[in-house]
């Protein structure tokens, strides 16, 4: 078990919106290399415990459609997502069976809206935000550094 | 109707008012014949369904609702259609503005139209549809007119 860094760690807060600290970090490129593995490690937690905590039995294509288009929907003018990668993601989590191929940058931006919307402080409050951070801190350290893979081919195995 | 644009217009009957073999009957005639006004008669179907479903005031949010709504009845098929390209459609039937799907593959544009077109018309009572059908006829006249 490795421990995800303490500047892993600020800079999702910071991204998440749980710290406003001018001097911390705001941006992948604020944090060292050897943090960076870290912070996509504790993204890709916080995606696979925030999807399986919005869909605890599953849910079905229809429902990943209806629900990423909220999603979008809920987006500010001028903003988007694409809509079939980040159902794709869901689906990945959802059903371990499938799993298609989508680029690391659509699949990024995936991740980081569905964590907004799903985490959104203003919705679910700072207390349960943080809960679920400490909880994607354990499960990431838990599955390994090395690996956003290994997380995610505990949810979704490569089809 | 006798237009020439009839064909067109039955298979918009058949499609969505559930004749299946009349609608593959009429798909096979339409292979031997040519497809040639399907462009001009789903466009103008499109155009005139889009805009009686979302007024003008409908937000981007609705657009994507009802694209949503129509690819979750086919969720557990192969059918994937593009939502973006879709609700662009949408918005743009309603502008006016076509700039945003002007690059698209035809056979895209055609396929969205049609699966959307099924949704929007398929609980249409008879009468309305006989109606919406007139309309869509005249507008493909006047389309063909301006070209």
């Amino acid at each position: 078990m490795k421990k995800i860094s303490p500047g892993a760690v600020a800079l999702v807060r910071a991204l998440l919106a749980l710290d406003d600290d001018a001097d911390g970090p705001t941006a992948q490129e604020d944090v060292p290399p050897e943090d960076q593995l870290g912070v996509a490690a504790l993204f890709t937690s916080l995606f696979v415990l925030a999807v399986q905590r919005q869909y605890p039995e599953g849910a079905s294509r229809g429902e990943i459609i209806r629900f990423v288009a909220e999603l979008r929907a809920a987006l500010p003018a001028g903003t988007s997502v694409d809509a079939r990668a980040t159902e794709e993601m869901i689906t990945s989590v959802v059903d371990a069976k499938r799993r298609e191929e989508i680029p690391h940058e659509v699949a990024a931006e995936s991740v980081m809206e569905v964590l907004q919307y799903l985490l959104d402080p203003a919705k679910i409050g700072t207390d349960e935000l943080e809960a679920a951070l400490a909880r994607a801190i354990a499960f990431a350290e838990e599955h390994g550094l090395d690996a956003q893979l290994k997380v995610e081919e505990s949810y979704g195995s490569q089809s | 109707m006798t237009t020439d644009r009839e064909p067109y217009l039955e298979l918009l009957r058949e499609l969505t008012h559930g004749d299946p073999g009349a609608y593959r009957e009429r798909c096979r005639q339409l292979d031997e014949a040519g497809w040639q006004e399907l462009g001009l008669v789903l466009g103008a179907a499109f155009f005139l369904a889009a805009r009686e479903r979302l007024g003008e005031r409908t937000t981007r949010g609705e657009v994507i609702r009802l694209v949503a709504e129509v690819r979750s009845k086919f969720a557990d098929t192969t059918l994937n259609l593009d939502p973006e390209l879709a609700e662009k459609m949408l918005i743009s039937a309603l502008t006016g503005e076509t700039g945003d799907v002007e690059d698209a593959e035809q056979g895209a544009l055609l396929e969205t139209e049609l699966v959307v077109l099924w949704h929007l018309l398929s609980d249409a009572p008879a009468d309305k549809l006989d109606r919406f059908l007139a309309e869509v006829d005249q507008l493909a006249e006047e389309w063909s007119e301006e070209d």
